[in-house]
């Protein structure tokens, strides 16, 4: 059975910066270079459970930031309500995610959350955060808010629920409060061509038509993941363009004696879900972050981390906002590789 | 990892609706829910007559919201391969049959404003869940169901009693026929239609759409067919190194599962792309709506479900 040392005092992913991950938590970091430089590629494999401990031992990984995280989310909600949008044909979807969400959370932390079912009248308990309701499945007025946002509220990660229609995916409700700071912002209804099109240097290799064809085939039970990266500066969950105002300049403030703290290596484990009553798709992003100075704790990862900053594709750079402090950042990088 | 994975499952009830049409419940053989499914999902069941495995896939037709229990209904199909045959015969209370995961590849259009559903005889399988759904979710509705006599038409009492608003019943016998220029006629902005039955009233009804100026997206219908015979040929397998007969009357999927090999498969009739398999060598007769005409052209790739060797030998990259 999964037990998580939950962080008290919350950690803050805004201002003073406290978030931090202890040891257990840097040991689990998903790592994502395979290889010594980096090419962008969809690389899916089946979400698969892992080993103990890993980030991958559960469906969805709860992890000592769970108390923190969902008051970074219940922060930035309170800020700007349309975080969570949801167009009106996507109720089926929306509980098709509360039902995939209670489930895998009871069945797989037992300790933390259980959902007892009587036909429809669903009760879930979740400890952590001290929340126990009785509803009735299928019926919204039983819930405080929208499905989706009542059980993505008390889930760590982005989460994005597609329609499938029209041989494409389309966005059609989204929680969005940890978004990285990806040149597009987010639309509600964009389908999944607008939405990943500007990756750069993707295209010419015909990767999201061959990506979008092999997501509308994702079967029932059988869901996959992917990983993908970028760099943020200070434990910022929220970059989204909204608020840009409020960290774009933070890029400027990096220096060769504040990288190591500063700079955080920000990995999106991705992973698609087939909904069963909806035939829509769930697209979860879970966020994990760490400080260049906890992850050059492992030298093979401070090595290749060198690597490809190193060799990093200057459109690639670009594209994800690292510019402006490469240089630094490679300089500090270049202690790890003899 | 196999992705054909199914389960055990039991016959619960089996009830001749129509002389033609089994209906049949399932359960679980050891004692859980199925998963929940989306309206107009198909599963493939698969039946064992003792010397080999039928498979075919059947549209759910029960409550989507009785996970206990899965529905279907069976159509005889006499000068069929026999499937439905062994269903009708030798499937009955207490039979174990194996029953794959449910998948949809005619799926409600969730945005529109209203959903016109048009079936003809057994056609009308798909629209049990869709009007369950539509029902449950407060969706503007309407459904044309011809039959060839009331005797045939089945589940049409049930749903005329059900929803006596929205069910319009075509009798033939009775000399009443559907008429689609009507029934696509006035239809309010933001309709879509959905079209399910026999060949023929299939491509009426989306010829007439068509020229009613109705936009293919609007228009939808469930394209898989059966596996038809054709000459027998062997195919090679470049990678397990062996050789493998396929006979007239069976598809080159089922050769291969009959010789143990397992090749990922949802539908069995040309339309999910589970099945592709490379081909090196040898031409092809392709018979599949996945392949884009590019991919068809190239020669390169193959739905062994449906299509078969245009010669007498083909070599697979398997
Ligand atoms: S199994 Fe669906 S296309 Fe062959």
């Amino acid at each position: 059975m999964t037990n998580v040392a939950f962080k008290k005092p919350l950690e803050t992913y805004r201002e003073d910066f406290t978030y931090a991950n202890s040891e257990k938590a840097i040991k689990r970091f998903p790592f994502p270079y395979p290889e010594d430089q980096y090419m962008y590629s969809v690389n899916m494999e089946h979400h698969v459970r892992g080993e103990t401990g890993s980030i991958y031992e559960n469906t969805f990984d709860v992890d000592e930031h769970y108390l923190s995280e969902m008051e970074e989310r219940r922060i930035v909600l309170e800020k700007d309500p349309d975080r969570f949008v949801t167009l009106s044909h996507m109720d089926l979807h929306q509980w098709d995610v509360l039902e995939l969400l209670m489930e895998s959370f009871a069945q797989d932390y037992p300790k933390y959350f259980s959902l007892t079912k009587d036909g429809d009248h669903w009760v879930w308990e979740n400890h952590p955060l001290g929340i126990k309701h009785s509803f009735i499945f299928g019926d919204k007025s039983t819930l405080p808010c929208e499905p989706a946002e009542y059980i993505t509220r008390q889930a760590q990660g982005d989460f994005v629920l597609m329609d499938q229609r029209d041989n494409d995916l389309y966005a059609d409700t989204a929680m969005i409060t940890c978004a990285a700071d990806w040149s597009v912002p987010f639309d509600l209804g964009m389908s999944f061509m607008e939405w990943h099109g500007p990756v750069p240097l993707a295209h010419g290799m015909g990767v999201f038509e061959r990506a979008l064809k092999y997501l509308l085939m994702i079967r029932l039970g059988q869901p996959v993941r992917r990983l993908n990266w970028t760099l943020t500066i200070n434990s910022r969950m929220d970059t989204s363009p909204e608020v840009y105002h409020e960290w774009g300049h933070e890029r400027g403030s990096i220096t060769p004696e504040n990288v190591g703290e500063k700079i955080h290596l920000r990995v999106e484990v991705q992973t698609l879900f087939r909904l069963p009553r909806s035939n829509g798709m769930l697209f979860g992003i879970r966020t994990y972050l760490i400080s260049m100075e906890d992850l050059c704790k492992n030298p093979l990862w401070a090595q290749r981390m060198h690597r490809v900053v190193k060799s990093l594709h200057p459109e690639i750079m670009d594209y994800k906002g690292i510019t402006r402090y490469h240089k630094t950042l490679q300089d500090w990088l270049s202690q790890f590789d003899h | 990892m196999s992705t054909n994975f199914s389960h055990t499952a039991r016959v619960i009830r089996a009830d001749q609706v129509t002389p033609l049409i089994k209906h049949f419940s399932f359960e679980r053989v050891d004692g859980k829910p199925f998963s929940p499914f989306s309206a107009g999902s198909h599963v493939v069941i698969g039946m064992n007559n003792g010397t080999n495995t039928h498979k075919n896939p059947y549209s759910l037709v029960g409550s989507s919201n009785n996970f206990m229990e899965y529905e279907i209904a069976v159509r005889l199909d006499s000068t069929g391969r026999g499937g439905s045959l062994f269903m009708h015969n030798n499937i009955e209370l207490g039979s174990e049959i194996e029953i794959g995961n449910p998948y949809n590849l005619f799926p409600v259009y969730k945005p529109a404003k209203k959903h016109l559903m048009i079936a003809g005889g057994v056609g009308i399988t798909p629209f049990m869940t869709y009007i369950d759904e539509m029902n449950l979710m407060h969706s503007n509705f309407e459904l044309h169901y011809s039959v060839r006599d009331f005797e045939n038409g089945a589940f049409a009492k049930e749903l005329q009693d059900k929803y006596p608003n929205q069910v319009n019943l075509y009798i033939q016998a009775n000399g009443v026929m559907a008429n689609f220029n009507e029934i696509l006629d006035n239809q309010p902005l933001g309709t879509h239609v959905y079209v399910c039955g026999p060949q023929q009233m299939v491509a009426d009804a989306l010829r007439i759409a068509d020229e009613m100026g109705w936009p293919n997206s609007s228009v939808h219908s469930e394209e898989f067919k059966a596996p038809e015979p054709g000459n027998p040929f062997t195919v090679t397998l470049a990678k397990s190194d062996c050789k493998i007969n396929v006979r007239s009357r069976e598809s080159l999927l089922e050769a291969l599962e009959n010789a143990n090999i397992e090749i990922p498969y949802s539908c069995r009739g040309g339309a999910c792309g589970f099945c592709k398999t490379e081909v090196i060598d040898g031409e092809i007769t392709h018979r599949d709506y996945f392949l884009t005409d590019a991919e068809k052209a190239s020669g390169n790739c193959i739905m062994p479900c449906i299509s078969r060797a245009q010669g007498d030998h083909l070599t697979l990259n398997i």
